[in-house]
C-alpha cells in the first residue's frame, strides 16, 4: 500500500529501540522480531518519533548531505511504509 | 492451553511452546514435554514410545537450552569447536554447512568439538566461554562421503554421527563466524554495527518469546556478546570439494588472528 510522504505516525507500544556501534536495532517486544537501521534509517526513525513527516526529514537531509531531494524523499517513504507494514509505528489518524 | 510458538519440519510439529496458566511447556511431541511453575523445579516427562537416544540429545541439547534462556544464560544455535583452549562458533541458518565445516576442522586439522548444534555460553567479565554440550558431529551422507568418512544413518534425521573428538573442558570464544554461500572463493569478512549484532542476536537459542523483558534482556545480551566476541562472515562456493580452503581460512583465523589474505 502506497503511503503519503507527508504522513505523521508515532512508534507502536510494543517497540523498543536501542543503539548499537552507531546504528538502531528496532525490536518489536511482541513477536521478538528485530530489525537494523544504518545511520541513514536512524535519521529518518529519529525524524519519525519526533513527529516530522518523511518529506521533512528528506528535506532536511537532502540539504544537509547534498544529496537529491527526490531520491531521499522516495527512499523515506518506502521506508517508512516498511516500518508501518511492519507495524512498527503507526499512522497518526 | 495457549501455544505461542510452534516449528514444523514438513509439515509435521516438531517442536512447540506456550502457557498453561502460569506454567510454561514446551513439547517435543512423541518424545519430552518440559513443564516449568514459577518458583518450583522444571519437570521433565518422557512419552513412552520416545527413542532414547534421540531423548538424550534433546535433554543435552534444547532442554538445556531453554533452561539456560530461562535463567536468563546464552545458549547459541551453532556448532563449536577449539584448537587448545580458544574456539570459534560457526553460525549460520540450517543447511549452511555448520557440521559439515566443524567436522572438517576436526578430522583434518586436530580442532576438537565443544558442540554441534549448540553453544553454552558463559561470560566472566574478563572473556567469553563456551562449555561443552557433549553432542557428537551430526552429519549428511553427502558431507560424510566428502569428507571421507562412513555414512551411518539415523532413521529420525538421516545424519550419521561418525566422530566422536570431544573436548570436554570449557574454551575461551575468540570469534563468531557467520556462514553463507556465495562468491568464487572463501572470503572471511569481519562484520560490525547491525551486520555483526543480527546473527548474533538470531542465533540465540530463544524460546520465551511473550515476554517483553525476557526479549529486551536477550537484546541486550546479544549487544554485549557481539561487543565481546568479533564477528565474521565466511562466505564461499557452495562445493563440498573446497572445503579444506574454508576450513584452512578458519584455522588461521583462531590461530594468527585477524585474516590479511581473505578480506
Amino acid at each position: 500500500m502506497a503511503i503519503d510522504k507527508n504522513v505523521r505516525v508515532d512508534v507502536a507500544p510494543n517497540v523498543f529501540t536501542r543503539e548499537f556501534e552507531g546504528e538502531l536495532v528496532v525490536l518489536d517486544l511482541e513477536g521478538g522480531d528485530y530489525y537494523g537501521l544504518d545511520a541513514m534509517g536512524r535519521q529518518l526513525w529519529d525524524g519519525l518519533t519526533h513527529g516530522r513527516s518523511p518529506a521533512e526529514i528528506a528535506a532536511e537531509v537532502a540539504l544537509e548531505f547534498d544529496v537529491a531531494l527526490a531520491t531521499v524523499e522516495s527512499d523515506f517513504t518506502k521506508l517508512t511504509n516498511e516500518l508501518l507494514e511492519r507495524k512498527l509505528v503507526v499512522a497518526r489518524a | 492451553m495457549k501455544w505461542i510458538s510452534e516449528a514444523r519440519v514438513e509439515g509435521d510439529v516438531v517442536f512447540r511452546i506456550g502457557r498453561d496458566g502460569a506454567a510454561l511447556v514446551a513439547e517435543w511431541p512423541d518424545s519430552l514435554t518440559l513443564r516449568v511453575e514459577p518458583g518450583e523445579p522444571p519437570s521433565l516427562t518422557v512419552h513412552p514410545d520416545a527413542e532414547p537416544a534421540f531423548v538424550e540429545k534433546l535433554r543435552n541439547g534444547p532442554v538445556r537450552a531453554l533452561l539456560r534462556h530461562l535463567e536468563g544464560k546464552v545458549t547459541m544455535h551453532g556448532a563449536t569447536i577449539a584448537w587448545g583452549a580458544d574456539a570459534l562458533c560457526l553460525l549460520g541458518d540450517s543447511g549452511q554447512g555448520k557440521s559439515t565445516l566443524s567436522a572438517a576442522l576436526c578430522l583434518h586439522h586436530g580442532a576438537t568439538l565443544l558442540g554441534d548444534d549448540v553453544a553454552h555460553l558463559e561470560a566472566d567479565g574478563e572473556a567469553v566461554w563456551v562449555t561443552p554440550a557433549f553432542e557428537d558431529h551430526s552429519l549428511t551422507a553427502e558431507a560424510c562421503l566428502a569428507l571421507g568418512v562412513p555414512v551411518a544413518t539415523d532413521a529420525r534425521r538421516e545424519k550419521t554421527s561418525a566422530l566422536a573428538m570431544r573436548r570436554t573442558e570449557p574454551a575461551r570464544l575468540r570469534a563468531f563466524v557467520v556462514l553463507a554461500f556465495g562468491g568464487d572463493a572463501p572470503r572471511l569478512t569481519r562484520l560490525s554495527g547491525f551486520r555483526a549484532l543480527g546473527p548474533v542476536l538470531s542465533g540465540m537459542a530463544r524460546f520465551v518469546l511473550d515476554d517483553p523483558a525476557v526479549t529486551t534482556r536477550d537484546l541486550a545480551a546479544a549487544a554485549e556478546l557481539a561487543r565481546a566476541v568479533p564477528v565474521y562472515e565466511l562466505s564461499r562456493p557452495r562445493d563440498l570439494t573446497r572445503v579444506s580452503e574454508c576450513t584452512g581460512a578458519l584455522r588461521s583465523l583462531l590461530i594468527e588472528g585477524e585474516p590479511h589474505g581473505h578480506r
